[in-house]
């Protein structure tokens, strides 16, 4: 490599020099050999008149595209696609290659490597009738080749000759020890062979990741299709890319073969960023900006771009002042170089990193529909989901929120923007969540988590919350193995920070719920502090709602009124915090009108954002508070309000919950004499009820069935039922002893 | 002990366009290339026409004068090589030496083979 070019390269006032044409690698050559075998084969197909079968030509050129775009194989790994599906050529092609590959190593000598390179046999590949267009893809990279190799010196034609014949014989090496075996040629009919004078013959074990080429070298075309193959896969699908190693290591081929392109130490970072190395990744990036020339973005106004990625490292590491630092710079050299498209992304990233958005912003996504430019049209669709996100944690009218996902999905459709399709999948998913409709939530979660391989790889932008949000739908059933198997799914899918954070939020969520039900304090209080780590105010809430459970109201009140003090809360937490303290003053035993009087408030708020759900658990408890109070029929009233709405979306605690109440609350409607015939009416609901207190092994609220059905058995002198649900508490309790305490409880 | 909501992270990738805008000109560069050859081969056909076999004088017709003083003692009646006589012939030094780089073109720039 030049010295000199280097220094042109990074020096803006000189003029450009255009980078060479490659030197063509024995892979090259052997593609090439394919494709005459190819031309032949069709050649003579036109000439007795009976044509290849379209479905044999289409694979072939699939097959050419895969060759011609990808990295240079070994002979192994390409003789093992041509005997594979989906590429297996026929018997008689793929025997007519190998000979052909044999006779050039073998049989001929350098002359064919010459006559290779004549005009000649080039101008058969490429003509007209029946040979490659030489516009097209291939035709280009065939040109290329041959006009490298009609300059080579004699020199230059030898070594590439041995070379050439290095690559075959270890390919025939690793074929013999294989499981394959060859259809014809193979046998080298030569005296001796002509050593390889690329560096020192090293027997490398052969892995199945691949042998270390020595003879093989990157070319532009085949770098940029692998780095831009991979830095898509590193966005959104991170487990389908290669592994960390294995992606470094062919960077670092990428770097050696050719040291001027930029964004291959781009891809180093990216790599870096992926593991959530922050030295290593700083350090690259910083490489990466050292080594793009600012020329490119035509001279001094590149560095605004250099500020921008600072400050997504510092965002991705949750550096927020940092990054809102670099962010301010580059938004200050922007502005003063007048550059339009990285004004917007700063801004981009400002609006996301400080959790707010112009709502002008948000007008003119959704009136600029019909004209945008790829980059613009993605941050309108960005824009549009951020404030959906933006509205639902502020508690807005609903409706006005699917107004703004219709537009997106307006222009996500017309642009065929698969990731902003999947995200907006999720993000409905979310939105139903956040206002109660839970089965329709995960409903969406569901078909996101079916429909993704239709998206073609940009399917995964959701993916972690649909499978979070699932799990714990699956977990609220009562189905804590598919919930379990769930959560593993999204370990292994998505392993590391940040996208690991939905799935390690839900998993401490059903650790905790597990808990509650078990009374296993311990176990919850622990994964309390796990989900403080994630998400504070969430973790302080339900660390109250373990004290409630656990009936000391004291702690439980603290937390909340701490809690309750903050002021930036999403909505929906705020709404639970004042349902909890209410709770917390009725369970006690003692009413409190300011505690209905709240319960009240919130019922209120509530109903004005349409959040049904949980106007209906709060109409549940005021059912068993007008129990409490004596006043039967406005419980009925208020359990029948809620009865529709938990059983649709509810859990399954809440909807035996839910049941118990009800029971109660027909019992004491009902005069002294008819209890009883209720009762025995109402029996199977309380036994399915039970059953579904049993599944979640919630032992407290089993017992407390049970003691509920034989008390009032023995009121009304039904002794042998009270006598049988007796013995099934006592039954119940000697494998479960749940303490005196915690039954009788919410 | 009810769901909670989870949203997808909305932010734009990393990996950002402008950054990846490789224009890659495959087509322009192999046609140049392949231009470059052609004219190096359809030089070597007329390359050093100009030149003349060594010994031989390279002359050049000049401008018709009026010289009858010179022509009229001349005997050679038959001779038609006398109407080349009434030309002023001038000898062009010969400045150029044989062959030069320029010509054909040998230099590293459009070698794609040289280190």
């Amino acid at each position: 490599m030049n010295l000199f070019e280097e220094l042109d390269t990074l020096d803006p006032s000189s003029k450009l020099v255009p980078p060479r044409i490659e030197t063509p690698t024995p892979h090259k050559v052997a593609v090439l050999i394919l494709l005459k075998q190819y031309v032949k084969e069709k050649k003579s197909s036109m000439d007795t008149g009976i044509t290849m079968r379209p479905q044999r030509r289409r694979m072939f050129c699939m097959l050419m595209f895969k060759l011609v775009q990808e990295a240079d194989m070994t002979y192994n790994e390409l003789h093992n696609l041509l005997t594979t599906r989906p590429y297996k050529l026929d018997n008689l092609m793929l025997e007519s290659f190998e000979k052909a590959m044999s006779e050039f190593c073998g049989t001929a000598s350098i002359e064919a490597l010459f006559d290779f390179a004549e005009m000649q046999n080039i101008d058969t590949l490429l003509n007209e009738d029946y040979g490659v267009s030489q516009f097209s893809m291939v035709g280009v990279y065939v040109r290329r080749i041959a006009v490298v190799l009609e300059r080579f010196t004699f020199a230059e034609m030898m070594c590439m000759y041995r070379n050439i014949c290095a690559y075959y014989e270890r390919g025939i090496r690793a074929l013999a020890t294989g499981p394959r075996k060859l259809i014809a040629g193979g046998v080298l009919h030569r005296a001796d062979t002509p050593p390889a004078v690329t560096g020192a013959e090293q027997e490398q074990p052969e892995s199945s990741s691949g042998e270390s080429n020595t003879l093989s070298k990157w070319a532009p075309k085949q770098a940029k299709f692998f780095i831009n193959k991979q830095s898509e896969l590193l966005d959104n699908d991170e487990s389908s890319a290669l592994s960390p190693k294995e992606l470094q290591r062919k960077v670092q081929e990428i770097i050696q073969d050719l040291p001027l392109s930029t964004t291959s130490y781009f891809l180093g970072y990216m790599n870096q960023l992926r593991v959530r190395d922050y030295y290593n990744a700083l350090s690259a990036l910083h490489r990466a900006l050292d080594r793009s020339p600012v020329r490119l973005m035509s001279q001094e106004k590149g560095y605004q771009y250099f500020c921008i990625n600072l400050a997504v490292l510092h965002a991705a590491f949750g550096h927020r002042d940092e990054a809102l630092a670099a962010l301010r710079e580059s938004i200050m050299l922007a502005q003063e170089h007048g550059d339009k498209r990285s004004l917007n992304l700063a801004n981009t990233w400002h609006c996301l990193l400080r959790d707010e958005l112009p709502l002008s912003y948000v007008q003119r996504s959704v009136a600029d529909i019909s004209d945008a430019d790829g980059n613009m049209l993605q941050n309108y669709t960005l824009a549009l989901h951020f404030a959906v996100k933006l509205g639902t944690v502020a508690g807005y009218q609903p409706l006005r929120l699917f107004d703004l996902l219709q537009h997106s999905d307006h222009l996500t459709n017309r642009n065929n923007l698969s990731n902003h399709a999947s995200e907006a999948l999720a993000l409905r998913s979310a939105v139903w969540c956040a206002y109660g409709r839970h089965e329709l939530s995960a409903l969406y979660a569901q078909l996101l988590l079916s429909v993704r391989q239709r998206f073609n790889s940009g399917g995964s932008a959701g993916l972690g919350s649909a499978l979070a949000s699932y799990a714990m739908w699956l977990h609220l059933q009562g189905e804590l193995r598919l919930a379990r198997v769930l959560l593993h799914r999204a370990r292994e899918q998505l392993p590391r920070m940040p996208s690991a954070e939905c799935w390690m939020i839900s998993q401490c969520h059903v650790i905790i719920q597990s808990g509650i039900y078990r009374c296993r304090w311990h176990d919850a209080f622990k994964a309390c502090d796990q989900l403080h780590l994630l998400d504070a105010a969430a973790a302080m809430q339900q660390r109250a709602a373990i004290y409630v459970a656990k009936r000391e109201f004291y702690n439980a009140r603290r937390l909340l009124d701490k809690l309750a003090a903050r002021s930036e809360l999403p909505f929906l937490l705020r709404m639970r915090i004042q349902v909890l303290l209410a709770y917390c003053s009725l369970a006690e035993g003692s009413f409190s009108s300011e505690a209905v009087t709240l319960l009240l408030r919130v019922a209120e708020d509530m109903s004005d954002s349409q959040m049904d759900y949980e106007l209906a658990m709060v109409d549940m408890l005021l059912a068993q508070v007008l129990l409490m109070l004596g006043m039967p029929q406005k419980a009925y009233q208020a359990i029948k309000r809620s009865m529709d709405d938990i059983h649709i979306n509810g859990g399954l605690y809440e909807r035996a919950k839910t049941d118990f109440v009800f029971v109660r609350c027909l019992l004491a409607i009902k005069d002294a004499d008819a209890r009883k015939a209720q009762l025995l009416k109402s029996l199977d609901i309380l036994e399915r009820a039970a059953q579904s207190f049993k599944q979640l092994s919630a032992h407290a609220k089993v017992l407390d069935v049970y003691v509920f059905l034989a008390q009032r058995f023995n009121e009304y002198g039904e002794r042998g039922l009270r006598n049988k649900y007796a013995g099934e508490f006592r039954r119940y309790f000697m494998e479960h002893p749940i303490p005196r305490e915690y039954l009788g409880g919410p | 002990m009810s769901m909670i909501p989870f949203f997808p992270s909305i932010k734009p990738s990393v990996a950002n366009r402008i950054w990846f805008d490789m224009t890659s000109d495959d087509e322009v560069q192999t046609k140049r290339y392949e231009d470059e050859r052609r004219n190096w081969r359809e030089s070597l056909k007329t390359a050093a026409t100009d030149l003349q076999p060594l010994g031989k004088v390279h002359t050049i017709t000049g401008v018709e004068t009026d010289d009858e003083d010179a022509n009229d003692d001349s005997e050679d009646t038959d001779s038609h090589d006398e109407e080349d006589d009434e030309t002023n012939d001038r000898v062009i030094p010969v400045t150029q030496d044989f062959y030069s780089a320029d010509d054909i073109q040998m230099n590293d720039e459009t070698s794609p083979t040289a280190p």
